[in-house]
């Protein structure tokens, strides 16, 4: 069965230390008196002082040779759909083959024979899977293969009136967009498998060769949209057949004082074609209208890295990298509906360039130190430079509207950033293991954007003419944030966190943000608006003992947005985890959590009644939150020491997405709450039954219960595509049998 | 100010009091690994044995720590007094996340990167360094499966300190974390990244193009924020919201958004109830589909 992630046993940092301090602490209250109980010597467990830190492990040297096991195994689903199968394959019902596998061929760690192979394959049969092969000899090389599968379903209950070729989607003769016969189903997902290789080669001492190469594919249909506006809106079914190869070079050097390593990192996107095509079910039908998908690019990038030991007490890094991102894939035209809806009245009008030539130059360089002052005094300082500087031509090229209203012209804006960034913090260790730290960063970054924009007069023979200036738009923030951290141990077995940290952005600009020649004036995007921000952290453990933690952590974030007259105005979140993690060793051990994030995000707006032209009118505000709350435990048994083991898992997750409004004239208003609840459980198994055979059985059931607006009606039109909210109780039973060798 | 600046690197340039080995008056016990597997096989000591099975356990490889002539003591340092009075006098290297019982961070990290600086010239000034994580904070130096290297079990490692991280993977619409087909080393180099956030490439987006290049463009139609950095949408680690959107559709593209015609326009439970095609489905991406940047000449509303 695919394996997901288990709820995780035992603390696997014991040492760690978080703890939630003002939300929580009723809550850790509780969870610590669980935690003294489990502590108590009459629950078996020695006492810590006397108990050694280090976790019992193989009694027995590994053995030489070939070793491994193989995993045959049958496994049952039933009630599944697309969102139970999102990720792992599994989203039909019925019985299927699964086969997982390990192999290892090594001599005795003794022999001074460092040559080994080794192979494994994991979810084979699930569509899910992966394999891998690898060859090496111990300071010498490594050679390993590798192939994955990675299925994603976005929907497998669609439904589509669209027919034809993969690109060029068609209606039936006669559709009525109201008639559900006219629909087909249709699944919706991808699916990506990439193969890849990976060679290692030492060189000598000093020197290390390493090339990386993968290649990938991404198969199948994601939704889009057909519909180009003012006509009605639909979803038509976008075929994906994507090429993805990247290939990663590097050339390492180690000496005593002074690492580095030169790379060239080189990626290309290739898309089976560049356009689809379709009928607007909503207008002139018969007339195919088009869209550009993806366009093939390129993107190359060298590389140095490095650090060198100044002294005992110093060192220095230090990071340089060139990119180019290159795309130059030829223009579609500007319309393929030439007599019909979405055409410019006339002869169409050339396209000022034949493709793009974009190109966008990357610069990155990381420079950093960090120095001992004293054995307790720890400082660091870093500085960042990033550079985006897109090269691509400015032209003007025609804005197509609809039935020969190609009213305006327009300019593609080509963005350009740098951003410098500075941090310096410090750190130091008191006595008992409290620590203080505080840090500083200041980051500027500056965003300009070049476009033509063309200008509309009548020359001197009164003929209207069109002309273009280049514009520069730039903004400058700057942001400032400061922290301060504090450690410490209030009592022998509990220790805390706490930091604040607190900054502030400001934001100028060369002229107001006007971004399509529209009402503005008073926005612009959240990240380029002036923002305070404050964030309260706490974490903590306390360690009962070497078998029992509870872990806490609270996090507070408030951001609010100083500037804004319209859009987003303030962000707050929250989030407060608790875990408590009881590692008995045998027979018992186990783990519960429980969780909340919440998140609310407030902005506003205006209506003006549909037209540019009117007045405003109606202000309006909005209140998003995001709530959810997690929790869930894990139980391991082994009652017989280390041949019978079975794993319990259950989690649930409950969330909302609540949307408030109140609007200047009509008042309060709010949606209906989208919510989602999951149900986990799982039951695992593994019953020794001869030396080397061992039957491994298994159960796993999710109940998924969501509503979502959205979707929540099973619209059957061309834009609902008949989508429901995804509910389902899923079953998997899988019976297996390893055999080791 | 040239004063100041060439004492600053002298100061740097010196060495630092007692920063040498917490180990350098002890002494070696010998005799190479037999001598700590009397006790830590069969005997009352913690086994060990899992090692051999490592590439750490190789003795042909004269770069593993077994191979020197100092076996076990390699990597926790010279352990005669252990070895004679093993009840009352500990290694001197005990490793183990930061603790009173273990060795300190600098020193238990300052012994796996004697070796392994090499392949992490970025650990010094990392976030990871910086908080006093140590190596085997997640790694399982003698047992032969590391959880933390195999993409399938990672997370959970690294949920052990970061809980708020195994919520947001296990939300409604996430990457495939919990499957294991994504790992956090997907995007992060634990070890000190190139990037913000350790992330594994120089940038956030520079990272997502690793496997959804299809949005690196350059594209003829660019939408500022998406070239900007992915995470002014979208939460990568997991969202209440469809497309792992920070806030859903049409209420996040209006938080930029707030022109005139229908950009302004309040869609509440009245448009809902309409069936209003920029609130159900898709939203604002029922029509602007090309969100992510287009390369149509006539896609300057991201609609082709």
């Amino acid at each position: 069965m695919k394996p997901e992630q288990p709820v995780h046993h035992g603390n696997p940092h014991p040492g760690r230390h978080h703890l939630g301090q003002w939300p929580g602490l009723l809550l850790s209250g509780l969870l610590m008196s669980v935690a003294t109980w489990a502590a108590a010597d009459e629950f078996g467990y020695p006492d810590a002082e006397t108990e050694t830190a280090t976790p019992a492990g193989d009694t027995a040297e590994p053995r030489s040779g070939p070793t491994g096991s193989i995993e045959p195994g049958l496994l049952w689903l039933h009630g599944t759909d697309g969102k139970s199968g999102e990720y792992n394959g599994l989203q039909s019902d019925g019985f299927r083959g699964v086969l997982r596998f390990e192999f290892l061929d090594r001599a005795d760690w003794r022999s001074g024979d460092t040559r080994y192979r080794k192979a494994s394959g994991r979810d084979i049969g699930t569509g899910t899977g992966d394999l891998f092969a690898e060859i090496g000899e111990q300071g010498a090389y490594k050679l390993r293969f590798g192939f994955r599968q990675i299925e994603h379903v976005d929907r497998n209950d669609a439904i589509s009136p669209f027919t034809g070729s993969a690109y060029n989607l068609t209606l039936p003769a006669g559709f009525n967009a109201a008639d559900r016969s006219f629909y087909n189903d249709a699944d919706l997902g991808v699916k990506r498998e990439s193969i890849s290789l990976y060679g290692e080669r030492i060189l000598d001492s000093r020197w290390t060769l390493i090339t990386d190469i993968s290649h990938e594919t991404k198969q199948g249909d994601k939704p889009t949209a057909a519909g180009q506006g003012f006509r009605g809106s639909a979803i038509a079914i976008q075929p994906i057949d994507y090429s993805h190869t990247q290939v990663d070079l590097r050339l390492r050097s180690a000496e005593t004082r002074l690492q580095w390593e030169m790379g060239y990192y080189f990626s290309h996107f290739d898309n089976d074609d560049q356009a689809l095509t379709f009928q607007n079910p909503f207008f002139a039908a018969a007339d195919p209208q088009q869209l550009a998908l993806p366009p093939e690019n390129a993107f190359h990038q060298f590389s140095i890295n490095g650090g060198y030991l100044l002294s005992e007490r110093t060192r220095l890094n230090a990071y340089a990298a060139w990119s180019r991102a290159l795309q130059d894939e030829a223009f579609l035209p500007y319309t393929v509906d030439a007599g019909g809806f979405y055409n410019f009245g006339g002869p169409e009008p050339p396209l000022p360039r034949n493709s793009l030539d974009g190109q966008v130059d990357q610069a990155n360089l990381h420079l950093g130190f960090v120095t001992r002052v004293t054995r307790r005094w720890r400082v660091e300082g870093q500085y960042r430079f990033e550079d985006r500087d897109n090269r691509t031509p400015n032209d003007v090229y025609r804005f197509l509207h609809y039935n020969g209203n190609a009213d305006d012209n327009w300019g593609n804006h080509v963005n350009s950033r740098s951003r410098h960034t500075f941090e310096l913090e410090t750190r130091y260790r008191l006595r008992n293991r409290m620590k203080v730290a505080a840090g500083y960063q200041h980051q500027r970054t500056h965003r300009d954007t070049d476009l033509l924009e063309p200008h509309h007069h009548h020359n001197a023979m009164g003929v209207l003419e069109t002309t273009s200036t280049l514009t520069n738009r730039s903004h400058m923030a700057r942001e400032d944030e400061a922290w301060s951290e504090i450690r410490f141990p209030p009592a022998r077995r509990l220790s805390t966190r706490i930091k604040i940290s607190a900054g502030k952005r400001s934001v100028s600009s060369s002229s107001a943000y006007d971004l399509h020649n529209e009402d503005h004036d008073a926005t612009a995007p959240a990240y380029l608006l002036d923002r305070e921000h404050v964030q309260l952290e706490a974490a903590g453990t306390w360690q009962a003992s070497d078998r029992a933690a509870l872990s806490a952590s609270w996090q507070n974030r408030r951001e609010v947005y100083n500037n804004s007259a319209f859009g987003a105005d303030r962000v707050d979140s929250d989030q407060l985890s608790l875990d408590l993690a009881l590692n008995t060793g045998q027979p018992l051990s186990g783990n519960l959590f429980l969780a909340l994030q919440h998140a609310e995000s407030s902005q506003n707006s205006r209506n003006n009644g549909g037209d540019r032209n009117l007045p405003v009118s109606g202000r309006w505000s909005l209140t998003s939150e995001d709530t959810a709350y997690h929790a869930g435990f894990g139980i391991d048994w082994r009652p017989t020491g280390d041949d019978l083991e079975v794993g319990l898992d259950y989690t649930f997750m409950d969330t909302e997405n609540a949307i408030r409004s109140v609007h200047q004239t009509t008042g309060s208003d709010h949606l209906p709450d989208t919510e989602t609840r999951i149900h986990r459980f799982s039951l695992n198994a593994e019953v020794p039954v001869e030396n080397r055979l061992t039957v491994v059985t298994g159960y796993q059931y999710q109940r998924y219960d969501s509503e979502n607006w959205s979707w929540s009606e099973g619209y059957f039109d061309v834009l609902g595509f008949g989508w429901n909210s995804p509910n389902h109780s899923a079953h998997a039973v899988m019976l297996g049998v390893r055999l080791d060798f | 100010m040239p004063i100041l600046l060439t004492s600053l690197i002298l100061f740097l340039l010196t060495p630092l009091p007692g920063m040498a080995s917490d180990t350098q008056d002890a002494a070696y016990a010998g005799g190479g690994t037999q001598t700590c597997l009397a006790c830590h096989t069969q005997g009352p000591g913690p086994a060990v044995a899992g090692i051999f099975g490592t590439p750490h356990g190789q003795l042909g490889d004269a770069r593993t720590p077994l191979a020197g002539e100092h076996g076990c003591e390699t990597c926790h340092g010279p352990s005669a007094a252990h070895i004679r009075q093993p009840g009352e006098v500990r290694p001197p290297v005990r490793f183990g996340p930061e603790g009173d019982d273990v060795a300190n961070p600098d020193t238990q990290n300052g012994v796996c990167l004697g070796c392994h600086q090499k392949d992490h010239v970025n650990w010094q000034g990392s976030t990871h360094d910086a908080e006093g994580v140590t190596c085997t904070s997640c790694h399982k130096i003698h047992d032969r499966d590391d959880p933390v290297r195999d993409h399938a079990t990672q997370a959970e490692t690294c949920f052990g300190c970061h809980l708020d991280k195994r919520t947001q993977a296990n939300l409604p619409f996430r990457h495939a974390i919990r499957e294991g087909d994504v790992a956090c080393s997907s995007c992060h180099d634990p070890h000190g990244g190139k990037g913000p956030s350790m992330l594994a490439r120089h940038s956030v987006n520079d990272t997502c193009y690793t496997c959804h290049a299809e949005k690196r463009g350059p594209f003829l139609v660019e939408h500022e924020p998406v070239q900007d950095d992915c995470t002014h949408c979208h939460a990568p680690h997991g969202s209440v919201n469809e497309r792992m959107l920070k806030v859903r559709p049409p209420f996040l593209c209006q938080q930029c958004h707030v022109a005139s015609r229908h950009i302004g326009t309040l869609y509440d439970s009245g448009r809902l109830a309409s069936r209003n095609n920029r609130l159900i489905g898709n939203a604002c991406a029922n029509c602007h589909s090309q969100v992510h940047g287009s390369n149509h000449p006539a896609g300057n509303t991201f609609r082709r």
